[in-house]
This record gives C-alpha cells, sequence and structure tokens, in this order.
C-alpha cells in the first residue's frame, strides 16, 4: 500500500462519516506528514467529500411540513426578523444630540438641514418600528455574529450624517465614522421597488460601482447596518435592481450621496 | 453561495428550496424522528446562512457542502448514546403524510430528479458487499468498528470496501479514475 492509499482509504472511510478515532488520528499524521501544499490529498479529500456529498441525492425528497419550513426559515433569517425589539430600543436611542456633537464643519451632513432632518427620520424610523408592533422593520442587515441592537447602536452613536439626493421622492442618508467601516442607511418617505425588484447599495470609486445589500423599505422605512470601506470611493448610489441584486448596475441610480475624504 | 454569502434572502431561500428535501430525507434516515431531523436541517441551513464561508467554490459542489453539514450532524446525533436510545423506540414509529409545501416540491424538482438518477445508478454499479457497507455507514450512523461487528468481517475489509466502492462511485459521477 502506497501512502496516498492509506490516506485514501481512511479519507473514504471519514467522509462516510464511520472513522473510528483511533484512524481518525492515524489520517491526521498522514496528511499533517504530506502538508498541506500535497496536491494529491488535496484531490482525495475533495473528490470523495464530493462523491459522499452526492449519495444524500439517492433518496427521495422529503419535503419539509409548511410548519417546520416555515418556522426554520423564521429561525434562519430571523436575524433579520427577531430582532424587532432589538432595533426598536436601539433606534430609539438615537438622539438628535447625538448628532449634532458629531456632525462636522464641513457640511458633511448635506441638504441644509441635516440635524433637523435626522430628527425626523430617526423619529420616524422609531415610531414605524413602533407602529409595526415587531412585524416589519424594513429591512435590516446585521453582520455575521453581532446582535442587532449592538448593530445598530455602534452603527448611529457618534456618526456623521450625510443626505442622498433624491430622484423620486422619499429622504435616505447614511451614516458613518472617521476610521469605522461601521455604516448605515436609514430613511423615510421611500417607495416601495416595482415588483420583482429591490434596491440596491453601490459604492462608486471613479468609474466603478462596488455592489453593497439589496434592501426593501417597509411602510416607507429603511435601516440598513453595514460594514463598508468607504476610503477611495467618490459616491453612494442606490439603484433598482431585480430581486436578489446586481452585480453591476442596470438601472440609474434614484438616490446619491457623495462620500468626502 | 455568493449571493448567500453577501446576506440575499431571496439567495437563501431558494437555496433552502432546492435543498430542504433531501437534507430533511438524509436527516431522518440516519436519526429515524421527524422532530429530530427537521432540528438538523435547521441548524445546517443556519450554518449556511451564517457562516457561507464555509463554502469553498474551489473544492466542490454547494449541494455536496450542504449535505455533508447535514450528514455530520445527523451523525452525531446518533452517535450519542442518548438519541440512539430514543431511535431505538421510535424506529419503527410511521412518521405519517405530511402536509408538503407544494412550493417547495416544485422548486425542487429543477434539475435533481436527473441527480438522484445519476447517484443511484452510481450505487447500483457497485458490488452488493461494498454498498451493504456504504449504505451502513452513511446513512446507517455507524463507525467502521461497529460495521464489522455487525457484518462479522474484519476491520480491514470494511476499510477496504468502502475505499473501493467510493473509487468506483467517483468513477462513475465524476469521471475520475486513478
Amino acid at each position: 500500500m502506497n501512502d496516498h492509499t492509506l490516506i485514501e482509504e481512511l479519507t473514504a472511510v471519514r467522509v462516510l462519516g464511520g472513522l473510528d478515532d483511533a484512524d481518525f488520528r492515524l489520517l491526521g499524521e498522514e496528511l499533517d506528514a504530506h502538508g498541506p501544499a500535497c496536491e494529491e490529498c488535496r484531490v482525495i479529500e475533495e473528490s470523495f467529500s464530493e462523491v459522499a456529498g452526492r449519495l444524500a441525492f439517492s433518496l427521495d425528497s422529503m419535503p419539509l411540513t409548511e410548519d417546520a419550513g416555515g418556522r426554520i426559515m423564521s429561525s434562519v433569517l430571523g436575524e433579520a426578523a427577531d430582532v424587532s425589539e432589538d432595533v426598536k430600543a436601539a433606534v430609539l436611542q438615537v438622539d438628535e444630540d447625538t448628532f449634532a456633537e458629531e456632525r462636522p464643519a464641513t457640511g458633511r451632513g448635506r441638504g441644509g438641514r441635516p440635524r433637523a432632518w435626522m430628527r425626523v427620520v430617526a423619529a420616524g424610523v422609531a415610531a414605524a418600528l413602533l407602529l409595526a408592533g415587531g412585524i416589519g422593520l424594513g429591512y435590516l442587515t446585521i453582520p455575521r455574529g453581532e446582535s442587532a441592537q449592538q448593530a445598530v447602536a455602534r452603527c448611529v452613536s457618534g456618526a456623521t450624517v450625510t443626505r442622498f439626493s433624491a430622484e423620486n421622492g422619499g429622504q435616505l442618508a447614511y451614516t458613518s465614522k472617521s476610521g469605522s467601516t461601521d455604516v448605515c442607511v436609514v430613511g423615510s418617505g421611500v417607495r416601495p421597488p416595482p415588483p420583482g425588484k429591490v434596491y440596491q447599495l453601490w459604492t462608486i470609486s471613479g468609474k466603478t460601482p462596488s455592489p453593497g445589500p439589496t434592501f426593501v423599505p417597509q411602510d416607507g422605512t429603511v435601516l440598513v447596518t453595514l460594514r463598508a470601506n468607504l476610503a477611495g470611493s467618490q459616491l453612494m448610489a442606490v439603484t433598482i435592481e431585480p430581486s436578489g441584486g446586481s452585480l453591476q448596475p442596470t438601472s440609474d441610480p434614484v438616490f446619491t450621496a457623495p462620500i468626502e475624504a | 453561495m455568493q449571493r448567500v454569502a453577501r446576506g440575499d434572502e431571496d439567495a437563501f431561500r431558494q437555496l433552502f428550496a432546492r435543498y430542504s428535501g433531501t437534507a430533511n430525507a438524509l436527516a431522518f434516515r440516519i436519526v429515524r424522528q421527524m422532530h429530530l431531523a427537521e432540528d438538523i436541517v435547521q441548524e445546517a441551513f443556519l450554518a449556511v446562512w451564517r457562516k457561507p464561508e464555509g463554502y469553498v467554490a474551489d473544492r466542490g459542489s454547494v449541494r455536496s457542502w450542504l449535505m455533508s453539514l447535514v450528514h455530520n450532524r445527523a451523525v452525531d446525533l446518533v452517535r450519542r448514546e442518548e438519541s440512539i436510545r430514543r431511535r431505538a423506540a421510535e424506529v419503527a414509529s410511521d412518521p405519517g403524510e405530511p402536509a408538503q409545501d407544494l412550493a417547495t416540491q416544485v422548486a425542487e424538482q429543477v434539475g435533481l430528479p436527473e441527480e438522484r438518477a445519476a447517484v443511484r445508478s452510481a450505487l447500483s454499479d457497485i458490488p452488493e458487499e461494498q454498498r451493504r457497507v456504504i449504505e451502513l455507514m452513511y446513512f446507517g450512523g455507524l463507525s467502521q468498528s461497529m460495521i464489522a461487528d455487525r457484518l462479522a468481517i474484519p476491520l480491514g475489509t470494511v476499510k477496504s470496501r468502502s475505499l473501493l466502492a467510493m473509487r468506483r462511485m467517483r468513477k462513475t459521477l465524476m469521471g475520475m479514475e486513478r
């Protein structure tokens, strides 16, 4: 038995879930001896893993019940759907003083009345969330591994506010902090996109757009938190894209806002 | 998966609709209890959503990666003494005919019948004694030594049958001959 045959044999059993502890350790030792750059070991591992995974498809499908499917989807996507109370609390913590203290003298808060406008938006978001009663909270993208409250609170606390120019009505702004990648996009009165469409955020450097998350306002309210490195970009834009988003914009921006160095 | 990694819920729903039925079938085949199978499916899809970076496109297909998440969880579960005890008590119970989600059924039909036929054909092409080992190990959740005891064959024979079966299926399914 050559040295790869042993690895191949042990890997075959491992991907099928049958390897005992002693052989598991032996496989680890053999792989270590070959090193991570061993192409043969990599091919064995990947090809046998692929075959093992496909074995599941020999079974007849057993669709989940509607109840189970709904429960699972709710649980998984609950990172967005089940955090309404957290978000509500976080947004309610945002007061006008926070923005006033951090608003730069450079006029970064655009639109003439960012403080007043932000007050309206914050209140509007909070009101919308309160009215939603935990059912709808607009759209929220939370960085993985972080609670909604942590994400929103971190995003808006001490942030500066930049207002988007709107082509189709509605109000949208993003918050950012120097030296931080935390960005929060909030809005109110934003029209729903056409059926089958979503809004998508973009950052634009020169003439090159970089895709961001998609969102759909709920009752006109937008609340998106994300992490984005704005350095080197000059513009943030929002377009209307097919559901699921696009890698390149397929329509003209409906919201644009400058990104100042 | 790129869209899922960007937090695209629509993409995740499509992935769920396409593969949750097979994931559930695999989990149920191993753990033999519907509620445990559903828990495993939930855990697996939660892992997909929370840690999509676990999938590396160069290393294999999404479907195989996803089923490995389900399989690992199911095998871990049946290896625990408590679950084995419960499984033995309920293995004969009939889960009944649940009301199935029509949309999920329709979504799963896209392309998967051919995959099922291909995998079944590959399984049927290997010798019966090798197939038996594969079934006990992959679908039964038994370890190599458990299978050796069950079939009263040497442990080395279990390993060699596993290897020969996997090589043959790899050749059939992936065109790889080594």
